[in-house]
Parts: structure tokens; C-alpha cells; sequence
């Protein structure tokens, strides 16, 4: 999992076009550069093809003038003393060959070598047979070997099949050996006819007799190769390996029968044998190259159409692949489009969307599956469109009752807490009238017997009053005789004041008379002046006696008026208390009758306390329970409240979702009714 | 009491003190010859001290009212009534004030030529000499203007 992670990231982070692109590029690649490879190998093995033909091209060429060189070796064609034959136009179509292929197959050096010894030989006037005869063999060579150069050159050796391999390898290493053995055993033998063979001569024929039957032999292998894979090139080639064949054995048959091996003289049908042969050779040369380049044109021709149908092959699966990519990418994107599109329409609420895709793959099933998802999310939204009216219609109910529940319970609880308050009041009024009345009893019985200790008192009262009346009256007599005692001092005063005045009037002579006697008179004076203090200390002593008597005298005054007013009120008292002793009686008799009435109201009171006192306690109990039940109430009206809301925002949550149809009405008409 | 000659040497002088229509003087008391209690029987008889002074005849209570009588030097003595005789003291001439300057020229005419403080309360002090001198006997006797 971690290996395809990295490729995960990166999938996550493209868009799905862009995923598909991506994907097809990198399957695609593949194919591209297979195709690439396959083709430049074929065209790699069309090339080398190619060059094989330019060899068979440049080596048929080459024969030509082999052949060329092979004939101008014929003594009876060129006489002693004249120029060497050069094949004009076997050299001119060389040379065309050389100009066309010649670069390719990297013969201009051995070209140009070539044709400075062909030209030197041309040049070579006068010389003799033999000589001659060494120049056309040495030329024979270097063309034998130019022939294999341009096979090597051309990769005629590496030539992978194994009908044009035998076929290169008799063109090349068996025909041009054996027509050039043919021809210089040919030459040997014309040259014994005419003269006696020598043992050089007569070697060279038994060793050219034994390459002769070994090339013979070498192409008869190489043909039957060649049957073994190619049967009809076979079959067309015998004929002409058979007359090969047969020359060969008539020309070396001629040779071992001839005089010059056995020391006879050849005769001129013995030397066009060798001709024979030679001719036999070069039409056999002339009929396999033919066949080696329609060998390879066929080659070429197969590699072609190989090539053609691997890049025809690679762009039809290149083609059918981006077909189907884009058929899966249109395929998947339509999948993908009809469910994003519908979930964003389920996103909005939409409800009613579908994913309309008909495709049996996982992107049909997933649409199919969302659209079933989205027709239960419908149906549960409908169902809760409904569910959420009859909460809504139920909160709004049950708010407007419990709110009214506790206003009443409100009201009651302020009715309940003031009959509470007022039963407090009434029983603490109880309680004080009933103390108050144990106390009414109490003083009642307290009055009563006061009462009773009054009238008593009263009578005495009476008694005792005419008693204080007859003292008052003889008390009045001495104030009367005092006042009057009283005024006879104050004359007495008065004399003394007098006296005392003119004392203190003598004093003061006295001492202005001791003043004036100076230093003689000032023990006068202090006597003069302590007789002025004492005569003002008796003025004064009379003055305060004075007004002392003077006080006593208005206070007699206002004694005797006293008493006098005492005296009528005593006897006023006296009628009063008689009045009161009788009324006292009376009182006496009532004061029982409030006493009990007192009791009776004590007791009654008392009742009343009890019986207040426990209407309190179940006032307060009430009141209690009703705190408890308005509290209660408030919390259900909160909560009720808060029902209301959240089914309110639970009701604005679904009226987002579009349900269509029946569902919604039903909702709606729901909602109303709550509201 | 001291001598008279160590009063006028600046010590002390003796003050006879009394009161007249509420009002409290002093005067000294080598000017006076004696007292007597004032007997109201007559109308004629001395002036009173106020009548004398020129202010006016106010009416006073003449129970316990005085005689004082005068000296005079060259005039046979004469009598002023006045209301209590309240005190004979010495008094330190350092304790007597001058009359202010504005009122001073008014007071001397009737009789006043100083001021002390006693007991609290101001105390006019009288040159009986300086009223007979102002007045004239006859018209003292006459009992003022």
C-alpha cells in the first residue's frame, strides 16, 4: 500500500479528466515505443536486405566481367603479338555500378586498382601468350577477389535465411572459382594441344581437375539445402546445376581421356568442352543471381508488409484505446455528472433530484443506490416534515396552556401568599386579642377586686374627709390669725429698717466726718464704715424679712383661699364619695358580669388563636406548594418555550428540503394549525 | 481709708458712691458735708441731683432717698437729693479715666469730669464745686435751667 501511495496523492489531487489523460498517456507510451522499436528493427533488417541486393547487383557485375576476362584468355580469339581484349562493356556497366553503389558497399579503392590494371593491361601491346595469360589470371583473381569483398561489404555472408545463403554462397564462392578453374584448365588443355604438355601444365590440370569436381559438389550441397527449405527454387535451379554439372564432366572427362594427361595430342573437340563449361558456369551464375535478388526483394517485400502491419496493428490499438478511453472517460464522467448533479440539488435541498444514469457498471450502481438513498432521505424528511408540524402545533398548544396554567397559578400563588399574609396578621391578632384578653380576664378580676377594695376605700375616704373638712376649717382659723401676727412684724420691720437707715445715713456722716479728719479720724472711719455694713446688713436682714413676710403673707392668703376652696371641695368629696360608694356597689356587680364575659372571651379567643394558627400552617403549606407548582410551571413554560423554538428551527431546517407533492402540504397545514 | 493728703499726692482719693435715676456716681467725698434721710412732707426742699445736672425732672422712686449735703467755700452749703447711698471707698487715682474729647467739653458743664469702672459697671464721677460754679447757687436751689 505505502508503494501506491504516492500515485494515490497524486490521483486525489487531479480533477477525473485529467486522471483518464494521465492514465491513457502512460498505457499509450508503451505501444508507441514498441511499435518505434519493432519498426526501426524492421526497417534496420529492410536495410541490410537492401544492401545484400546492391552486393548481388555489384557482384553480377562483376561476373560480367569475369566472364569478360575468361573469354579474352581464348587463344583463338586474340593471336600473338596483338592487344590484350578488354571487355569494354563489362568494364563501362562496372563502372555504372560502381557510381551507384560504390559508396555503399566501400569499393572505390578497389575500383579504381582495378581499373588501372585493366588499363595497363589494354596498354600492354606485343606481349606474349603466355604472358598474356598471366595477366588475365591475375586479373581473374582480383576480380574473384573484389567479388568477395563486396559480398562481405554487403552481408551476402551474414545472410540470415538459409535458401539465399546457399544461393550467395554459390554465386559468390563456388560459380566464379569454378568458371575461372574451368577456364584456366581449358587454357592449359588448348595450350597442350598444340604443343607437348609439360609436368607443370600437366600438375595444374590434376590439381584444377580436383578443385573442379570439389566445386561441383559444393553447389550440388548447396542446392540441396536450398531444396530442403525452398523446394520450387530448387526445382528451378536443378536444370541448371544439372547442365553445370554435365559440362563439367564432359570438359573433365575430356581431360582425363585426353592425350594431354595420358601424353596424347588434344584435339579441337576436346578444348569446346572447356568452353562448354565455362559457358555452363556463367549461365548457371547468370540464373542464380536472378533468383538471390527476388529472394531478397521478396525478403524486403515481407519485412515491409510485416512493418506495415505492425504500425497498422499499433495504430489500431492505439486508435481502439483512445476510443475506449474515451468511451470510459465519457462513460465514467456522465456517471459522475448525474450523481454530482443530483447530489447538488439533494445539497440544496432538492429532494426530487435523481441521478438518471443507465449504466450497469459500479457508477450506474452507485447512481441507482443514490437515487434510492435520496427517495428514503424523502421519505424521512416527509415524515419528519410531519413529525415537526405535530411538534410544533403540540409546543404552541402546550405553551398557551402552561402559560395560562401559570398565570393562574401565578394569580393564585399572590392569592394564596396574601390570604397567608392576612391569616398571619388575623392569627397574630388572635394571638394578641387572646393575650389581651387573659389580660382583660386578669385586670377584669384585678378590677373587680379593686373595685371591691374601692368602695371599701371610698367609705373610708368619706370618713376620712370629714375629718381633713373640720381640720381644714380649724387650720384656717390659725392661718388667719397668722397673716395677721405676720402683718403686726411687718411693722416691726418697718420701724427696724427705718432705724437701720438712719444708722447706715449716721455711718456715712460718720465716715465723711472721719474722711475729713484725715490721719485722726481713720479709726473712726472703720468704725464708721462696720457701723454702715452692720446698719446695712440689718437693712438688708429686714429687707429679706420683709419679703419673707411678705411671702408668708401671700402665702397665708393663698393658704386660707385654699383652704377655704379645700373645704368646699371636701365637702363636695363628701356628696361624691357617697355618690361613689353607691356607684362602686353597682360596679362591683357589672365588673362580675365583664369578668366572666372576659373568661368567655378568652377562651373563645384563645380557640380562635388555635384554630388560626393551624389555618396558617396550611396556608404556608399551600403557599409552598404552590412556589412548587409555579416554579414548576415556569420550567415547563421554559421548556415548552424551548420545545417551540427548536421544533420552529427544526421546521425552518426541513421547509430547505423540496419534497414535492402531498408531504409538504401536510406540513404546512400542521405548522398552521400551530400557529 | 487714707489722708487726705496722701490722696492728693496721687495714691487714693475716697469716693462717696451713689446712684441717681438708676444711674451710678461717685464723687469726693471731701466735697461732702454729710447726709440726711429725705423727708417728703414739704414740696419745697432740695433739688434732685438730675434736676440740677439738667437732665430733665425724671420721676424716682423717693423712698430711701438721700440728702447730701455740699460743702461750699464761699456759699453757705447746699442739699441735692440723691437715690441710694451705695458705698464710701478709696480708689487708686490710676483707675480713673478722662471723658472722651468729644463729650468731655458737655459732661464738664454738668458736673462730670470722670469715669471709673467698679464692680463691672461705670461710675461717673461728680465736681459738685464744678456744677455750683456752672449753675450758680440760686439757680441750684431753684432746682436747674
Amino acid at each position: 500500500m505505502n508503494v501506491v501511495s504516492p500515485a494515490k496523492r497524486l490521483m486525489n489531487r487531479l480533477p477525473y479528466s485529467r486522471k483518464m489523460l494521465v492514465a491513457g498517456l502512460f498505457f499509450c507510451i508503451p505501444i508507441v515505443l514498441l511499435a518505434y522499436f519493432l519498426v526501426n528493427n524492421i526497417r534496420e533488417q529492410i536495410a541490410f536486405s537492401s544492401k545484400e541486393i546492391s552486393g548481388v547487383q555489384y557482384g553480377t557485375a562483376l561476373n560480367n566481367l569475369l566472364a569478360c576476362l575468361l573469354d579474352g584468355r581464348d587463344p583463338a580469339a586474340a593471336g600473338t603479338g596483338t592487344a590484350l581484349i578488354i571487355p569494354e562493356q563489362a568494364l563501362a556497366e562496372l563502372g555504372k555500378t560502381e557510381a551507384r553503389l560504390g559508396e555503399k558497399l566501400a569499393t572505390r579503392e578497389r575500383f579504381a586498382a582495378l581499373k588501372a590494371k585493366l588499363t595497363a593491361v589494354q596498354e600492354g601491346r606485343g606481349t606474349s601468350s603466355r604472358q598474356r595469360n598471366d595477366v588475365y589470371v591475375a586479373l581473374g583473381t582480383d576480380v574473384l577477389d573484389m567479388i568477395v569483398l563486396v559480398s562481405d561489404n554487403s552481408n551476402l555472408t551474414l545472410d540470415p535465411d538459409i535458401d539465399s545463403y546457399y544461393l550467395m554462397d554459390s554465386l559468390i564462392t563456388k560459380l566464379p572459382p569454378l568458371a575461372e578453374a574451368i577456364a584456366r584448365a581449358d587454357r592449359i588443355s588448348r595450350r597442350s594441344t598444340s604443343t607437348s604438355i609439360s609436368m607443370d601444365d600437366k600438375t595444374a590440370l590434376i590439381v584444377l581437375s580436383g578443385q573442379i569436381r570439389a566445386y561441383v559438389e559444393d553447389l550440388k550441397k548447396n542446392l540441396h539445402a536450398v531444396e530442403g527449405v525452398n523446394a520450387a527454387l530448387g526445382g528451378r535451379l536443378r536444370k541448371t546445376l544439372q547442365d553445370v554439372d554435365t559440362a563439367v564432366a564432359v570438359f573433365l572427362n575430356d581431360l582425363n581421356g585426353g592425350a594431354t594427361i595420358k601424353g596424347a595430342a588434344l584435339t579441337r573437340e576436346r578444348t569446346g568442352s572447356g568452353i562448354e563449361a565455362g559457358n555452363a558456369v556463367f549461365r548457371a551464375t547468370g540464373a542464380l543471381s536472378p533468383e538471390l535478388d527476388q529472394l531478397l526483394k521478396i525478403r524486403i517485400n515481407k519485412l515491409r508488409y510485416r512493418m506495415a502491419t505492425y504500425l497498422t496493428i499499433s495504430f489500431l490499438a492505439f486508435l481502439l484505446g483512445i476510443y475506449l478511453n474515451i468511451g470510459c472517460y465519457l462513460s465514467v464522467r456522465e456517471g459522475i455528472s448525474s450523481v454530482r448533479d443530483a447530489a447538488v440539488k439533494v445539497a440544496d435541498g432538492d429532494l426530487t433530484a435523481e441521478a438518471v444514469f443507465a449504466s450497469q457498471d459500479e457508477m450506474g450502481e452507485m447512481a441507482r443506490m443514490f437515487n434510492t438513498m435520496t427517495e428514503n432521505l424523502r421519505q424521512i424528511i416527509a415524515t419528519l416534515f410531519n413529525v415537526t408540524g405535530s411538534v410544533h402545533s403540540f409546543a404552541g398548544t402546550l405553551s398557551n396552556s402552561v402559560e395560562s396554567q401559570a398565570g393562574f397559578a401565578t394569580q393564585l400563588s399572590s392569592s394564596v401568599m396574601e390570604i397567608s399574609a392576612t391569616m398571619e396578621e388575623f392569627s397574630s391578632t388572635a394571638s394578641q386579642i387572646a393575650q389581651h384578653s387573659q389580660g382583660v380576664v386578669e385586670r377584669a378580676d384585678r378590677t373587680l377586686d379593686d373595685t371591691r377594695r374601692g368602695a371599701g376605700e371610698v367609705e373610708s375616704l368619706a370618713l376620712k374627709i370629714n375629718h381633713i373638712n373640720e381640720d381644714i376649717q380649724s387650720g384656717l382659723t390659725e392661718i388667719v390669725e397668722l397673716g395677721r401676727k405676720s402683718k403686726e412684724i411687718n411693722k416691726v420691720m418697718a420701724i427696724i429698717n427705718n432705724i437701720a437707715n438712719q444708722t447706715r445715713l449716721i455711718a456715712f456722716n460718720a465716715a465723711l466726718e472721719a474722711a475729713s479728719a484725715g490721719e485722726s479720724g481713720k479709726r473712726f472711719g472703720v468704725v464708721a464704715l462696720e457701723i454702715r455694713r452692720l446698719a446695712d446688713s440689718v437693712v438688708e436682714s429686714t429687707g429679706e424679712i420683709e419679703g419673707r413676710i411678705t411671702e408668708i403673707l401671700d402665702a397665708v392668703n393663698r393658704l386660707v383661699m385654699s383652704s377655704e376652696k379645700s373645704s368646699l371641695l371636701t365637702r363636695e368629696g363628701q356628696e361624691y364619695a357617697s355618690r361613689t360608694v353607691a356607684m362602686l356597689s353597682e360596679i362591683v356587680e357589672e365588673v362580675e358580669e365583664t369578668t366572666d364575659s372576659a373568661r368567655q372571651i378568652s377562651l373563645s379567643t384563645q380557640q380562635q388563636q388555635i384554630a388560626s394558627g393551624q389555618v396558617v400552617l396550611a396556608l404556608k403549606d399551600i403557599e409552598q406548594g404552590m412556589r412548587f407548582s409555579t416554579e414548576s410551571i415556569q420550567n415547563t413554560n421554559s421548556v415548552s418555550a424551548e420545545l417551540a423554538q427548536l421544533s420552529e428551527n427544526l421546521q425552518e431546517l426541513v421547509d430547505r428540503f423540496k419534497l414535492g407533492g402531498e408531504p409538504k402540504s401536510r406540513a404546512k397545514g400542521a405548522s398552521e394549525e400551530a400557529v | 481709708m487714707r489722708s487726705r493728703g496722701n490722696a492728693r499726692d496721687g495714691s487714693f482719693v475716697n469716693l462717696l458712691f451713689f446712684s441717681a435715676c438708676g444711674v451710678r456716681f461717685a464723687v469726693d467725698a471731701d466735697q461732702v458735708a454729710g447726709t440726711a434721710a429725705f423727708e417728703e412732707e414739704s414740696e419745697e426742699g432740695p433739688p434732685r441731683l438730675f434736676t440740677v445736672m439738667g437732665c430733665g425732672d425724671q420721676s424716682v422712686d423717693k423712698r430711701g432717698a438721700t440728702m447730701l449735703t455740699i460743702k461750699s467755700n464761699n456759699l453757705e452749703p447746699f442739699r441735692l437729693v440723691v437715690d441710694v447711698l451705695e458705698d464710701m471707698a478709696g480708689i487708686s487715682v490710676g483707675d480713673i479715666r478722662s471723658l472722651p474729647p468729644l463729650i468731655e467739653p458737655f459732661a464738664l458743664q454738668r458736673g462730670m469730669w470722670g469715669v471709673i469702672v467698679r464692680d463691672g459697671k461705670l461710675v461717673l464721677l461728680m465736681d459738685f464745686q464744678r456744677l455750683m460754679k456752672n449753675k450758680g447757687p440760686e439757680r441750684v436751689r431753684d432746682g436747674g435751667d
